[in-house]
């Protein structure tokens, strides 16, 4: 069966804090986190490389069917360990697990740079808004930058109203 | 951070905490446009209803480019 091309955020995420993953939600879908009304089609996740919190993510990926986007080729626990992203499909939607930013900062160097966003009894670790700023204005791709000005007038309303 | 009062906004406390990173004075001026009513509303939302929204509009605008909606 053909897997969506939507994500289902709030399920991969479920999912993932459910098999007790530990990752950061980064892009756009840790900009919808902060408020910002935008829409995005895949999760973006920094992933923590030890060994079990890796196995942890490839059994969840094996759950979920997924492939790399446009092949028949499954991740491997080996590649999760790596220093990528990968592009996957899954039964839920895109997920981008990277093992790295394009900063080539990880999951460690990441985590003083997060903040935790608790619904009920989830609670999800999220690149801080600053930081997320920082990351999309290096990152120079003009989908970025559109997503910017949303970021900035967050990150500014919540200054104003402390 | 120094700047003219007639500079000043919602936006300079970002300015002076998002450090070394050079913003495009576009960015700066459409942060100052952007409408908030949509980010009023989008906050009102708990985290989880967030992803929610996103992942329904997403397929709503799926639907709607991928001209699949029936006009009579």
């Amino acid at each position: 069966m053909a897997h969506p091309a939507q994500a289902d955020l709030d399920a991969l995420i479920q999912s993932l804090l459910g098999s007790g993953i530990e990752f950061i939600v980064v892009g756009g879908a840790a900009a919808v986190l902060h408020g910002a009304p935008i829409t995005t089609q895949d999760l973006d996740i920094v992933h923590r490389r030890t060994n079990e919190n890796v196995q942890k993510l490839a059994d969840l990926l094996a759950k979920l069917d997924a492939t790399f986007r446009g092949r028949d080729l499954r991740p491997s626990a080996e590649l999760l360990a790596g220093r990528g992203q990968l592009n996957l499909s899954t039964s839920l939607g895109p997920l981008d697990p990277m093992c790295v930013l394009h900063d080539g900062r990880g999951y460690e160097e990441l985590l003083p740079h997060t903040t935790v966003l608790t619904d009920g009894p989830s609670a999800i670790r999220v690149l801080d808004l600053e930081t997320l700023i920082a990351v999309k204005a290096a990152a120079g791709r003009a989908r970025d930058k559109l997503v910017l000005p949303i970021l900035l007038a967050l990150q500014g309303g919540s200054n104003r109203d402390r | 951070m120094s700047s003219t009062s007639q500079e000043a906004s919602a936006t300079e406390p970002v300015l002076a905490s998002t450090t070394r990173v050079e913003l495009d004075p576009l960015v700066i001026q459409a942060a100052r446009e952007v409408d908030r009513s949509l980010l009023d509303w989008a906050l009102s939302l708990s985290p989880r209803q967030r992803l929610r929204a996103c992942s329904n509009a997403g397929l709503a605008l799926r639907r709607f480019t991928s001209g699949s909606s029936r006009t009579g």
